[in-house]
């Protein structure tokens, strides 16, 4: 393990000699101490629910922004359930702290919610607001259903509400402020956000995070009920942030596309339903540099059912249902639409661009948690206390069950390469779209595309490596230039595993792979994915004691260059790293609570530990931002590389 | 089993059923407890209605009215059937025996948290007494 350590040393001090690099400021702050040039993976949870969020109050959370934020620094969160003097029965706590963070609560109801808990406001004693009180899960369900008009109490045109509104949202940018580190050790980097949360029909999820680069935001932020599509999203932050208030600037992350019943990707604009033409394409890839791809509600990349049947490794983290209400109804539960995968988003972007001249769905890559219990990147398998949305209930006492729906898992994480800890290096890596998300480990992982990257880049060590890579070729997130005459592009991918902590160690890697979609002159798609370095190797988990078995490695590296590149035809490269197999969650709470699948039979609040639909083990794993390759493609922006 | 303890009979269990027997119901999520808690509920989405009006909240109110009628209507049925059924049973005793025993089992095993109540917020298993906590 100490090598590893070394090795992820090298990799991330690479280039301390080469001089600062240039981070545009728009803040007041001490510079960085530590400003690499060659940059840094810094990790971090870009979708957090407090109490803010009707979900999260409703099932009883109470962790305040301010709170959260202390959890990713590292201090210790109580959970519920409470004791009658309101002492929470539960204490969570990171091994290791995060770098950033966001605070991401519903900003539909923040004034409704306020209002209905705060004694003698306008709406406290009105029917809705009794309801909810006494019968919260439920009220979950009527609030939800409300959407517009806003409920009576809020006035005729929703200005008691939206005035009430300030309130949460002014906590919560108070507490994005108070919990940013602005000195020189840049510890923590905060970002003020929320989330806009539109579902379509019944219950196609279309959400979104807005997570903006300072201090400047919006008075209120633009919620469903008054912006109710994408397009009304982008309208209010061009007028209330970019041209509203000076400094202001937001990037917006669609996330859970496998629960949007294939309408996150859908061909059509949401605000008209005409189909894409290239302006709404340029201004949807200009607001949403970024998707999350993995999080507690499952697994957005890719499935076997749904146009990657050749790739066995998309069966991970699977919901059993494409829209929210399967959740709550089997009934309800559809086949998962193509469009919900982010891979194939990626490759119908190519057409859109062969058709546009514009890609809509040119994206970066991330991953988060999506906790409704303001615990930011609480990802550990090892005993998962549940994230709470849309979980069980709890009362007064822990219930002795599986503590989340058996389809949810931890979540994932965000991770940036930038030069320094602070919001704007971290904010540009969002939109150069130098990203990756991982399923919860802290993998190192750099993925560089060019025509004239170093064959043997794998050999000269982590900063020959990063150095090669921005020198000769653009880094995740970038557009490889127009392609020499009878050249094919090389990609290069550098994996090293996340060395873990003294308690809990990291689990070796076992493959290293390049995903390649390709969208010829005829239109047709054409998905490759190629292993570049490991490969299967007989790695499992002792399933009596959740201890890992068999050999991996601590890092893995390769350089592929396309042996089938068409120079004619749009391209997307990205890479994928997975780990050797470990134990899921809930195989084991469910070896803690001593439940056994061999005929013995299992126990209530158990039942599920047996349902042979969840595999006991999971190979966690990380997925780079794509590379994309177009016939006519300009050189990669400037931005892309660092400043030698 | 005379006209009047046939009536009296068919009420009892139904009364029993509706307040006891575990019925799965959809109101945004989906709860097996009694047709009394599903009535209770949609009375909640009913004075949210009243006074608020509203297509959604109106569709809510109107699945849960639907589901609470057909399973009101199901039991009455049922009732009526388990008196005919006790009809035939010759000694009057044994027939108030025999509707009192379904009655009991009934009540005791509602004791018991036998109802899946997600949309609780304390309990996911919960009693009778539980129910409305």
């Amino acid at each position: 393990m100490a090598a590893v350590r070394v090795a992820v040393a090298a990799l991330l001090l690479a280039g301390a000699a080469s001089g600062a690099a240039a981070v545009e400021h728009g803040e007041v702050r001490e510079p960085c101490a530590v400003n690499d040039p060659l940059r840094r993976p810094w990790f971090g949870d870009l979708h957090v629910h407090t109490r803010h969020s009707l979900d999260a109050s409703t099932q009883g959370t109470r962790t305040s922004p301010e709170q959260a934020y202390a959890f990713a620094r590292g201090e210790a969160l109580g959970l519920h359930p409470f004791s009658e003097r309101g002492e929470p029965l539960r204490s969570v706590q990171l091994a290791r702290p995060l770098d950033f963070a966001a605070v991401t609560d519903h900003a539909e109801l923040f004034g409704e919610v306020h209002l209905c808990n705060t004694p003698g406001a306008p709406g406290f004693d009105s029917t809705a607001c009794v309801v909810y009180r006494g019968w919260p899960r439920m009220a979950f369900f009527f609030m939800n259903a409300r959407g517009a008009p806003r409920f009576s109490f809020c006035g005729e045109n929703g200005e008691v509400c939206i005035e009430a509104a300030r309130g949460p949202w002014n906590e919560m940018r108070e507490a994005a402020e108070a919990a940013y580190d602005r000195s020189a050790s840049c510890r923590f980097t905060s970002f003020a956000g929320y989330e806009w949360t539109q579902v379509a029909g019944a219950s196609a999820n279309l959400h979104r995070n807005v997570i903006f680069r300072g201090a400047a935001v919006p008075a209120v932020p633009a919620s469903a009920t008054d912006a109710p599509t994408p397009e009304d999203l982008w309208d209010a932050l061009d007028r209330d942030c970019r041209q509203g208030e000076p400094g202001c600037d937001a990037v917006v992350i669609p996330h859970n596309s496998n629960l949007s019943g294939g309408l996150m990707f859908a061909p059509t604009q949401l605000r008209n339903g005409e189909a894409f033409d290239r302006a709404y394409a340029e201004r949807r890839a200009r607001n949403e540099p970024l998707v999350e791809i993995m999080q507690h509600k499952g697994d957005s990349e890719c499935s076997v059912n749904a146009g990657s049947s050749g790739d066995e490794l998309c069966n991970h983290e699977l919901l059993p249902y494409d829209t929210f209400m399967g959740r709550f109804a089997e009934f309800l539960r559809g086949e998962s639409d193509p469009l919900n995968f982010t891979r194939n988003a990626l490759g119908a972007g190519l057409a859109h661009r062969q058709r546009l001249g514009a890609n809509p769905f040119e994206f970066g890559i991330i991953g988060s948690t999506d906790t409704h219990l303001g615990a930011p990147g609480l990802v550990e398998e090892r005993d998962y206390p549940g994230h709470g949305g849309a979980g069980v209930p709890i009362g007064e006492t822990l219930p002795d069950m599986l503590l989340d729906p058996i389809e949810y898992n931890p979540g994932g994480l965000a991770v940036a390469w930038a030069e320094e800890n602070s919001r704007d290096a971290l904010f540009a890596a969002f939109r150069r779209r130098e990203t990756y998300g991982t399923s919860g480990p802290r993998i190192a992982f750099r993925l560089f595309g060019g025509f004239d990257l170093d064959d043997a880049a794998c050999s000269g060590g982590g900063e020959a490596f990063a150095r090669d890579g921005y020198a000769r070729g653009v880094p995740m997130g970038g557009a490889l230039p127009a392609a020499p005459d009878g050249r094919a592009p090389a990609l290069a991918a550098w994996a090293l595993m996340d060395p873990g902590t003294a308690d809990a160690p990291g689990v070796p890697l076992q493959r290293l792979q390049i995903v390649k979609l390709e969208s010829g002159a005829d239109g047709a798609l054409r998905e490759t994915v190629v292993e570049v370095a490991g490969g299967p190797n007989g790695a499992g988990v002792d399933a009596d004691t959740c201890e890992p078995r068999g050999e991996g490695a601590a890092q893995l590296c390769g350089v592929w260059r396309d042996p089938d590149f068409d120079a004619a035809a749009d391209a997307v490269y990205y890479a994928r790293v997975v780990q050797n197999p470990s134990c899921r969650w809930h195989a084991r709470a469910c070896l803690a609570a001593g439940v056994r699948c061999d005929g013995g039979g299992t126990k209530p609040g158990y039942e599920a530990c047996c349902d042979e639909a969840y595999p006991k083990t999971v190979q966690e794993r990380a997925w780079t931002s794509p590379i994309w390759y177009a016939p006519a493609t300009a050189p990669a922006p400037a931005a892309a590389r660092p400043t030698e | 089993m005379t006209a009047v303890s046939h009536e009296s009979a068919r009420r009892w269990l139904w009364i029993a059923a509706l307040l006891t027997m575990p019925v799965p119901f959809y109101l945004g999520q989906v709860e097996w407890a009694p047709v009394l808690r599903l009535a209770f509920l949609t009375s909640l989405f009913g004075a949210v209605w009243l006074a608020e009006g509203e297509m959604k909240l109106g569709s809510l109110l109107a699945m849960g009215l639907a589901q609470t009628v057909v399973y009101a209507a199901l039991f009455r049925l049922g009732a009526g059937l388990l008196a005919r059924l006790a009809e035939r049973i010759g000694s009057p005793p044994l027939r108030i025996a025999a509707v009192g025993t379904l009655i009991f089992l009934l009540a005791t095993s509602s004791l018991l948290p036998i109802y899946e109540t997600p949309m609780s917020s304390t309990r996911l298993r919960s009693s009778i007494w539980q129910l409305f906590e």
